[in-house]
């Protein structure tokens, strides 16, 4: 709760800031700011104790609204780290809309906001709102470059999709509640293991699934992902695909694994989702000519992957998606930092824009091609460690799902080298990309990240008992 | 009699639902809307939620209405501007909402309703225990409402305000 | 069932809605001879001594005059609108209490309609939706004129309730009820020794001011009269009708003139309560208490066309500038100011 207060004053301090018009004193105070807060969870999170969600009905979780226990605490440092990084890309991120860079930042971080408050939600009010608040920002900054038609046209089916996303999801949370007569996670916890189970309750329960796969992006709700992500400024894709998918799935796991995830009936359909999920992301993936569609698709078949987390609910599961997601959040960024640059000097992301980064920007293209094998599992780095412990964590569930995964990590494989090949085998065809001091900063953090998540693992999963 | 006012009520909401769907012109959709709030505004005060029932009226005929029938009526949206949808999007969705209503009536078909939820207290609506309700069990998210509010309206202005680069450039020589 | 109630409340509403009528239609009398008074006129005085049959003559000519309803029209929406407007306008005074209790055939009968809890709620939510009668009137005249004048009169209703709400706040957070008896009632102690005149346009000036320039907004009325500005709209919503409908139209300016007037007295000014109220025997208590209201009711009438024939009138952007940049952060101030001070004293 104190990281979300202050988390808020920094956002409206950084609308007090754009009134003053000094754009010199934006940057450090939001970089500092998230610092600040991110040192207060992560002193937050190692006094927890090893268990991940509290156990409910105490002062502490807010009159059983809100818990910021260790789960919530491990997600919004992830979420704070992630937007650090990203915060650190905007000098460049942001060109498109110089004037209002104060109110994008600001945004920004009241979606983080949202974020938090849905990762520590104990209370489908509270997920709800965490869900909007999260949400709202969003739509606007996916259509903050007002000259740019497709920045429009993606808020605006951003907006669309998820304004009847929020219709399913409440319709669903007051049929849940006709059927519990309650909306906090304990009351249903105690109701879904403890009695007679009404239709009422699963249709909600139905309905609040479907809203929260379409947040996250699982198919056949994943329609609106390409379309949206491609039209976005590349630095909110970038928030887009990291803080908005960590928190949305962090939501889903906790309500999942504590309502539904003893329920084999529920699990069978989720199975079929999540299939379906990676081999849509995947081969469609395949066929796409440039790179940020690419890594669209990418991320939505990352998220089929973490769905086998959730078909077996443990300690060991939870920390699997934890680290499944810090793997895939800090590749993804790094992909986005280069992303960025070449979208920008070269006007598309077009694979040809590519070529011959290697021998032009040898520190860009090592972190690109470091991020993409991190991507697509290839030991040593982060995203092998992630895959290994996800399926293997998964294998006692449903191992033909596994099967299916390891499948589809190996047609991934086919997409992330039509980059690579293009960095390191094509002759450079322009002049070589200008990276700015921070942003290259943020490629050697990623880069970093990529090999300690990788080879020493242990860290973060001592952190996490 | 509150039966009776029920399912008048109910009769009402569903039609007037109806209409909403099938009006051809924008604005008839957007007044037979306003009838649905007025009669579930009604359903509330039969339930002794006198509060809700008012702030229901101000709030969606009130406001939100008001700025629906000002969009449609600047546009000036009429039956031609209404697109064409193919049949084929008709048909897919027609087969959607018909296995959703299979699914949901399938659900709430001799579902149990708990007793928690049947058990309404009637005095709970009133302005002094909705006030208790939300300020006490409820003042996490009530708090956390601002929060979103804060966010929708610096995102509106952000988007509302004019780009300063939106000003094309024979503007600027004119200056 | 208790017949007697229902038919003590079905004469109430008789007795109301015809009181109501009576006075908006002596209003129009009563605006002639004020802007007549202010503009050192005679006004009119050829029907019945001092003219007074005069509203009886113009109320006949709306009547006999030709109903005509435009061709491009649409139809229902352009007889629905006068008539929303009146419905709502006539609506309001059912939660206004005209006086204490009158005890008559051993029955206590309470001079209000209905004393729901959220009088003051019931209020605003009959205020916000008086816009649709303007503005389906407007719209469904299919003239650029009429939907002009409609959508002005909706964006400044609309602004204005904002920072009238916020006022009212203030008023129900000093009460603690949102019911306007308990409000009224509130009133009738002691200020400064003077029983009965515990008037809240004392303790609330600003919030005061603020209501009763929305009240002003709120009822289309100079120098707020932008719907109707005739001389860039014509004659504003209403330019395509005639007959009673039109009638409708300016009878429901008129009878929300009197509810706002009522509403300023009730809430600001005491209500029925004037200082020795509490003196008087039993039902002379409730009689002197209501011809007190209507009094003040007459007054506030005044004051709307004192304030007509002497303001001019604004200009659009000055309108919205004044509803959102002074009186909604006003209104705002003075609620944190009253919060501040039911805090600290």
């Amino acid at each position: 709760m104190k990281a979300l207060i202050a988390l808020t004053i920094l956002a409206v301090l950084a609308l007090f800031v754009g009134l003053l018009k000094s754009r010199k004193l934006l940057l450090p105070l939001v970089l500092l700011g998230l610092a600040g807060v991110l040192a207060l969870v992560m002193q937050y999170g190692c006094q927890c104790e090893g268990t991940f969600f509290h156990q409910y009905l105490d002062e502490s979780t807010y009159r059983n609204m809100f818990s910021f226990d260790k789960f919530a605490a491990v997600f919004a440092g992830m979420m704070l780290v992630a937007t650090l990084l990203i915060s650190m890309l905007a000098t460049d991120g942001f060109i498109y809309n110089e004037s209002h860079r104060p109110e994008l930042f600001a945004l920004m971080l009241f979606s983080l906001c949202g974020g938090i408050v849905m990762v520590g939600s104990t209370h489908l009010v509270m997920l709800f709102l965490g869900i909007e608040i999260l949400s709202i920002p969003a739509y606007v900054l996916a259509g903050s470059n007002q000259r740019d038609s497709q920045s429009n046209e993606a808020a605006l089916k951003y907006f669309l999709m998820g304004a009847f996303t929020t219709g399913i999801l409440l319709f669903g949370i007051a049929l849940m509640y006709g059927g519990s007569g309650s909306m906090s996670l304990d009351g249903l916890m105690t109701y879904s293991r403890h009695s007679e189970v009404s239709g009422m309750f699963k249709a909600g329960m139905l309905m609040v699934l479907i809203a929260m796969c379409f947040k996250i992006g699982i198919a056949p709700f994943h329609f609106w992902g390409p379309d949206v992500y491609e039209g976005t400024p590349s630095i909110i894709t970038s928030y887009m695909a990291t803080v908005v998918k960590t928190a949305a799935i962090a939501a889903t796991f906790r309500f999942f694994a504590q309502i539904i995830g003893h329920d084999a009936a529920w699990m069978i359909s989720l199975v079929w989702m999540a299939a379906l999920t990676m081999f849509i992301g995947n081969l469609t993936a395949t066929v796409q000519s440039g790179f940020k569609r690419m890594l669209a698709y990418s991320s939505i078949a990352h998220a089929g992957y973490v769905l086998i987390a959730f078909f077996t609910p443990s300690l060991q599961a939870t920390q699997s998606v934890v680290f499944y997601l810090a793997a895939y959040t800090v590749a993804t960024i790094a992909c986005f930092a280069v992303l960025i640059g070449v979208q920008q000097q070269r006007k598309n992301d077009l694979f040809e824009s590519f070529n011959g980064l290697a021998k032009t920007n040898p520190l860009a293209a090592f972190t690109l091609t470091l991020a993409l094998l991190s991507l697509a599992g290839i030991p040593p780095l982060a995203g092998f460690f992630a895959k290994y412990y996800l399926f293997s964590n998964g294998w006692a569930g449903y191992p033909w799902l596994i099967l299916v995964a390891i499948i589809n990590s190996a047609i991934s494989i086919y997409y992330y080298f039509r980059t690579i090949i293009a960095m390191w085998f094509h002759e450079p065809t322009d002049e070589p990309l200008s990276f700015s001091m921070l942003q290259k900063v943020v490629l050697l953090l990623t880069l970093a990240g990529l090999f300690t998540l990788g080879l020493m693992p242990g860290l973060l999963l001592d952190f996490l008992g | 009699m509150i039966e009776i006012l029920f399912y008048v009520l109910s009769f009402v909401s569903i039609v007037t639902g109806l209409m909403v769907v099938f009006a051809k012109s924008p604005i008839h959709s957007v007044l037979s809307l306003i009838v649905t709030f007025f009669a579930i505004a009604g359903q509330y005060i039969l339930l002794n939620a006198q509060f809700l029932a008012i702030v229901h009226i101000i709030v969606y005929a009130g406001a939100i209405m008001v700025l629906f029938l000002f969009v449609l009526m600047l546009l000036n949206l009429n039956k031609e501007a209404e697109p064409n949808k193919d049949i084929a999007m008709k048909l897919a969705g027609v087969i959607s909402a018909s296995l959703l209503m299979v699914t949901l009536t399938g659900a709430l078909h001799g579902s149990v309703v708990p007793e928690a939820t049947l058990a309404v207290n009637t005095s709970n609506g009133l302005v002094k225990n909705l006030g208790q309700v939300l300020f006490k069990d409820f003042v996490v998210p009530f708090e956390i409402s601002s929060l979103l509010f804060l966010a929708a309206m610096a995102g509106a202005v952000l988007l509302g305000k004019k780009h300063p680069s939106q000003i094309t450039d024979s503007e600027i020589q004119k200056i | 069932m208790d017949w007697f109630f229902i038919l003590e409340k079905a004469i109430l509403i008789i007795i109301l809605f015809s009181l109501t009528l009576f006075i908006a239609m002596y209003e129009t009398y009563m605006e002639r001879k004020v802007a007549a008074f202010l503009q050192d006129r005679v006004g009119p005085d050829r029907a019945g001594p001092f003219g007074i049959l005069q509203p009886l003559a113009d109320g006949g000519k709306m009547f006999f005059k030709e109903d005509f309803i435009p061709n491009s029209s649409e139809k229902w929406l352009f007889i629905l609108g006068p008539g929303i407007a009146m419905f709502t306008a006539l609506m309001t005074s059912a939660v206004i209490p005209w006086g204490t209790e009158l005890h008559l055939f051993g029955r206590t009968i309470s001079l209000q309609v209905a004393d729901v809890n959220i009088g003051v709620l019931y209020i605003m939510g009959f205020v916000s939706i008086g816009v649709y009668g303007i503005m389906i009137g407007g719209w469904s005249s299919n003239n650029k004129y009429s939907l002009m004048g409609a959508i002005r009169a909706s964006s400044q209703m609309i602004s204005y309730e904002l920072a009238m709400g916020l006022s009212l706040i203030a008023i129900v957070m000093m009460s603690g009820s949102l019911s306007l008896k308990d409000i009224a009632a509130q009133q009738s102690g002691s200020l400064m020794g003077i029983e009965g005149f515990h008037w809240n346009v004392f303790l609330q000036p600003l919030g005061f001011l603020i209501f009763l320039t929305c009240a002003f907004a709120e009822t289309n009325r100079a120098p707020f009269d932008l719907p109707e500005c005739e001389s860039e709209l014509i004659g504003g919503y209403h330019t395509e009708y005639t007959s009673m409908k039109l009638g409708f139209f300016l009878f429901a300016e008129y009878v929300n003139m009197f509810i706002s007037s009522t509403l300023i007295a009730t809430i600001y000014f005491g209500g029925y309560n004037f200082p020795g109220l509490h003196y008087l025997p039993g039902n002379w208590q409730a009689l002197a208490g209501t011809a007190v209201l209507f009094l003040k009711i007459l007054f506030f009438i005044f004051f709307y066309m004192w304030v007509r024939w002497t303001l001019p009138r604004f200009r659009y952007d000055q309108l919205m500038h004044l509803g959102w940049k002074v009186l909604i952060p006003l209104a705002v101030l003075n609620m944190l100011l009253t919060g501040a001070w039911m805090t600290w004293f």
